[in-house]
């Protein structure tokens, strides 16, 4: 004997059906949200720490830091938020040339920190500008004497933040940094 | 309403669907709080990473001479860990050399302590 569905069985189940879906989209909503606001929490961890990571590995090959150098035709002045390194240049072989220096700055604007490289004619370091973090909450450096020529060592704090729903996260990272002059 | 046979309770087909739309929520509520989790810890490396790199490049840029005795050690940052504590390891392994270890340990997501050691080795006539 094979008989269809009743009206009130269909309506029944779809009922049920939109249920079901609505539980299911509601799921999608907020895990949505959590993955976003991980995934947001991740890159403003990673940022702060290439921002300390970028001035570490240059701070470590730097013979001093200088106040002031000119990278293509624009001028940067060593401060709490720049530090200019001067750096021997080394070859692609590995060995330093004499009396040649390249230069990296790193240097907050506004919510962006960039690396910008100088490099001296047969240096193996490439010049160009990179944007370490485009979510800087606070870039400081302080400096171990006020002689910029002087300076030992660097400590930089970096405080990343971002707007996730309203709600604000951040994280710092401070790094301590000790010139190869030392 | 007559049907062909007595039903009695839900079929084998309804139990695997409702089944399946269940464990599917489990899945998926699962994997998001291991993310959570995880991103915690990573975050709290990320840290406890740094703080160890500081204290070896001040340990390796103060010298042979300055090395301190095996004991732990303070950094402002150690406020943002959970439990966290670190401390350094210095062991000779010749008339000249050093190996110094910095670690940083913590209280993990799941409740375990984690750590994280970094290593090298400072020579009497070396440095930076």
């Amino acid at each position: 004997m094979s008989r269809g569905l009743t009206l009130i069985e269909v309506v029944i189940v779809v009922a049920l059906f939109a249920v079901v879906m609505l539980g299911v989209v509601q799921l999608y909503i907020v895990f949505g949200r959590i993955i976003t606001q991980q995934s947001s929490s991740i890159d403003i961890a990673l940022d702060s720490g290439a921002i300390i990571d970028a001035a570490r590995s240059a701070g470590l090959q730097a013979t001093r830091v200088v106040a002031a150098h000119t990278f293509s035709g624009v001028g940067y002045n060593s401060g709490t938020t720049t530090a200019i390194f001067e750096l021997p240049s080394i070859d692609a072989s590995g060995t330093i040339i004499p009396s040649a220096f390249d230069y990296i700055s790193i240097y907050a604007s506004s919510t962006q920190v960039y690396r910008v490289i100088d490099a001296a004619g047969g240096s193996s370091r490439i010049s160009g500008t990179k944007v370490l973090t485009d979510v800087l909450g606070a870039l400081t450096f302080g400096y171990d004497s006020v002689s910029f020529p002087a300076v030992a060592s660097i400590t930089v704090d970096a405080t990343t933040s971002a707007v996730v729903q309203g709600q604000t996260i951040q994280t710092h990272l401070r790094g301590h940094i000790y010139l190869r002059n030392l | 309403m007559i049907s062909t046979h007595n039903k009695r309770g839900f079929t084998l087909v309804e139990i695997v669907v409702a089944l399946f739309i269940m464990s599917v929520a489990v899945v998926f509520a699962t994997i998001v709080t291991g993310t959570i989790k995880i991103t915690r810890d990573s975050a709290f490396e990320n840290i406890a990473f740094h703080i160890a790199d500081n204290k070896l490049n001040e340990l390796r840029a103060l010298g042979y001479a300055a090395l301190p005795a095996n004991g732990p050690f303070s950094d402002s940052q150690l406020t943002s860990l959970p439990q966290g504590l670190a401390s350094t390891t210095v062991t000779t392994l010749n008339a000249k050399t050093k190996q110094v270890a910095t670690g940083v340990s913590w209280l993990g997501a799941e409740g375990q302590t984690r750590v994280v050691f970094l290593t090298t080795l400072i020579t009497e006539s070396g440095g930076l």
